[in-house]
């Protein structure tokens, strides 16, 4: 995003410089594109080790499922597309406005709870007027998606109202102890919210005007369905962030004191950031309730919160896609070392602990995480080359003067 | 009619008392320069004008309008600007940002559904202010990779960007060089009218350089004010303050 002016500072060079600045400018379209036939390639690699094996090259089909073995499966993948989509909304205030939340599991759960909650009570036969069920039962997800980004909004809205007064660590602890509550909610009012088993058993997870059921029954249709709003929603946050009001973030979180002096009101401004990013993250917790069918209560829970932190903290929180790429680790170490690891070596059924280690590490060595820290590396090298480029021709020029010629045109 | 005024405006902080009841008035165009001894209280009573903090007691008046109740943004938003006497910048964003940013709080703040590339007249505006301050070969540099004396012009640049009507400058040549602060001397003057310019410093050669007044705060109240020639002839002043 700071790089919209690179192109005219790095137009020429080499492979690597080319190819460094295309990612930082098409990176996000690559992914996308990525994700979007991920489900295909899956497909086809299955195909492979059917073809593999009808043909008797057992070596090879052995070699292609065991490949597989490491590679995400399409529930996976819904997992880390979710927790990418949450970090990247909880990045707008962490990494662009300078907002420690450690309590955005609230607004992860409330927009979990309420598409659960909705399906709970208005499934046929219940107890609330007939109309409401009628309309619910046509468009389940539309109309509980939709009350989802409108609850989280108010939740994130009220809690960014008592919180976003404060900064640093009091910040980050009242949104800790409000998150808390909605949590110890969900707990006590256990004849509304299911308690601690969470709400499980929702039906009818369907999309009605296109008539489309998503949810467990169907991991490719709602890797799809959920592909699509998280690319919207993530198109629509990319634009908030490079809109005048992104920047005014990024001011606030380099030197609030200086933006309050430039005329913002920084508190306004911090609040519209925290609901804006709350509302996101509603809309990921309604999202992670759909391949299960079901809402944990651990979405509330402020382990989630921490999650989120961690997740940004790994990717790296200066690069839009670092909160991307951190859930990925975060989701295919923790899988593959309870699957896969594990039938080596029984410590790694403990993946908590290595993935606590490896976030030490990480924090310890690469403070900018691996996205960020991959950036500050290929843009040190485009500089290094630029610098060198630069000082290659003057010394041309120089040495072009001493023997008194001009330097050609031909010099581009 | 004078452009500021401040009405017996205090500052007290638990009991101690920083500023007690200055009146001030400056005119439009004027370049002023509040001196003192250290503990005088000139920076809180810059920080009164600023809005950065509250006074205890008293108005300002600008423009003919009681923003004594007024927040900091919000008196930016009047036209007041002010610099610290510890640079206050940007650092992890470019120079041409730092002062685009400035300007864009003018025009807009809850904008979301545009880019900043499709603001031209805010960047053309940040391209010349950063040509007036010198640092249009840098304006892709980080602002925090600036010398010091560089990031001081910044800051200065950064409170032009919002258009004021009114400039507090905050100690601007505070650790520069003998040549740089002759320079920014100069600098300053030639901002003097159309812009009002209210000037807090130490150097005492800029100072009696520069200055169209100067007021003299000493513990916190009013001691002396006057033309550069009245300043230096001034009894009281000398006991105080220039003691040499």
């Amino acid at each position: 995003m700071a790089n919209e002016t690179s192109h005219s500072r790095f137009a020429r060079g080499n492979f690597w410089t080319w190819l460094f600045e295309f990612f930082d400018h098409y990176g996000i379209l690559i992914l996308g594109a990525f994700l979007l036939v991920y489900p295909f390639l899956l497909q086809w690699l299955n195909a492979l080790i059917f073809l593999a094996e009808d043909h008797d090259m057992m070596n090879l089909a052995y070699f292609l499922s065991r490949l597989r073995a490491f590679i995400p499966s399409t529930p996976l993948m819904i997992q880390i597309i979710i927790y990418a989509f949450f970090g990247i909304a909880f990045n707008v205030i962490m990494g662009y406005t300078g907002m420690l939340s450690l309590g955005h599991a609230a607004f992860f759960g409330v927009g979990g709870y309420t598409v659960g909650l909705m399906h709970h009570w208005f499934r046929p036969g219940s107890q609330v007027p007939s109309w409401i069920t009628n309309a619910f039962t046509a468009y389940p997800l539309e109309i509980s998606l939709i009350s989802s980004v409108v609850v989280s909004a108010l939740v994130a809205w009220t809690v960014g109202i008592l919180a976003s007064q404060k900064r640093g660590v009091y910040f980050a602890m009242l949104t800790l102890a409000l998150s808390q509550v909605f949590y110890y909610a969900a707990q006590t009012f256990d004849d509304i919210t299911g308690g601690t088993d969470g709400r499980g058993g929702l039906q009818n997870m369907r999309l009605g005007t296109l008539d489309l059921r998503v949810g467990i029954m169907d991991a490719e249709v709602t890797y799809y369905f959920i592909f699509i709003i998280v690319a919207i929603s993530t198109a629509i946050i990319w634009q908030i962030l490079r809109s005048p009001f992104g920047h005014v973030l990024q001011a606030i979180r380099e030197n609030e004191r200086r933006a309050r002096n430039c005329g913002y009101d920084t508190n306004k401004v911090r609040l519209l950031a925290f609901t804006v990013s709350g509302v996101f993250s509603g809309l990921a917790g309604a999202l992670a309730i759909i391949y299960g069918e079901s809402v944990p209560i651990e979405n509330i829970h402020f382990v989630t919160s921490g999650q989120v932190v961690i997740i940004s903290l790994f990717g790296g929180t200066g690069v839009f896609l670092g909160p991307a790429a951190g859930s990925f680790i975060y989701w295919y170490l923790r899988q593959l070392m309870s699957t896969e690891f594990v039938k080596y070596l029984a410590i790694f059924q403990y993946w908590e602990m290595w993935v606590g280690g490896i976030f030490i590490l990480i924090v310890l060595f690469l403070p900018q995480g691996i996205l960020g820290t991959i950036r500050s590396w290929t843009v040190d090298y485009r500089t290094k080359r630029l610098l060198r480029a630069l000082g290659q021709r003057q010394g041309e020029e120089v040495a072009s003067q001493a023997l008194g010629r001009e330097v050609g045109d031909a010099r581009p | 009619m004078p452009v500021l005024e401040t009405h017996k405006l205090s500052k007290h902080f638990d009991g101690l008392i920083a500023v007690n009841g200055v009146d001030y008035s400056v005119e439009a165009g004027e370049l002023r320069s509040i001196i003192g001894p250290n503990g005088a209280g000139k920076t809180t009573f810059f920080n009164m004008i600023a809005g950065d903090l509250e006074a205890t007691a008293g108005q300002v008046i600008f423009k003919g309008e009681d923003i004594t109740s007024l927040s900091n943004f919000e008196r930016s938003h009047k036209g007041l600007s002010r610099t610290y006497q510890i640079t206050n910048i940007f650092p992890k964003i470019s120079v041409l940002e730092n002062v685009r940013i400035a300007a864009q709080s003018r025009k807009t703040t809850f904008n979301i559904w545009s880019g900043i590339q499709n603001h031209k007249e805010l960047i053309e505006k940040a391209e010349s202010i950063i040509e007036r301050i010198r640092l249009a070969d840098k304006r892709h540099d980080l602002a925090g990779t600036l010398a010091h004396g560089e990031q001081r012009y910044l800051e200065i640049g950064i409170a032009l960007a919002t258009d004021p009507e009114m400039l507090l400058l905050d100690e601007p040549t505070a650790g520069m060089s003998p040549e740089e602060s002759r320079q920014t001397a100069e600098f300053i003057r030639g901002l003097a009218n159309p812009l009002t310019i209210i000037l807090v410093e130490h150097d005492m050669e800029i100072v009696m350089g520069i200055s169209d007044k100067i007021t003299v705060l000493h513990n916190g109240e009013f001691l002396a004010e006057g033309s550069v020639a009245e300043i230096r002839a001034n009894e009281e002043v000398r006991r105080v303050y220039l003691r040499d």
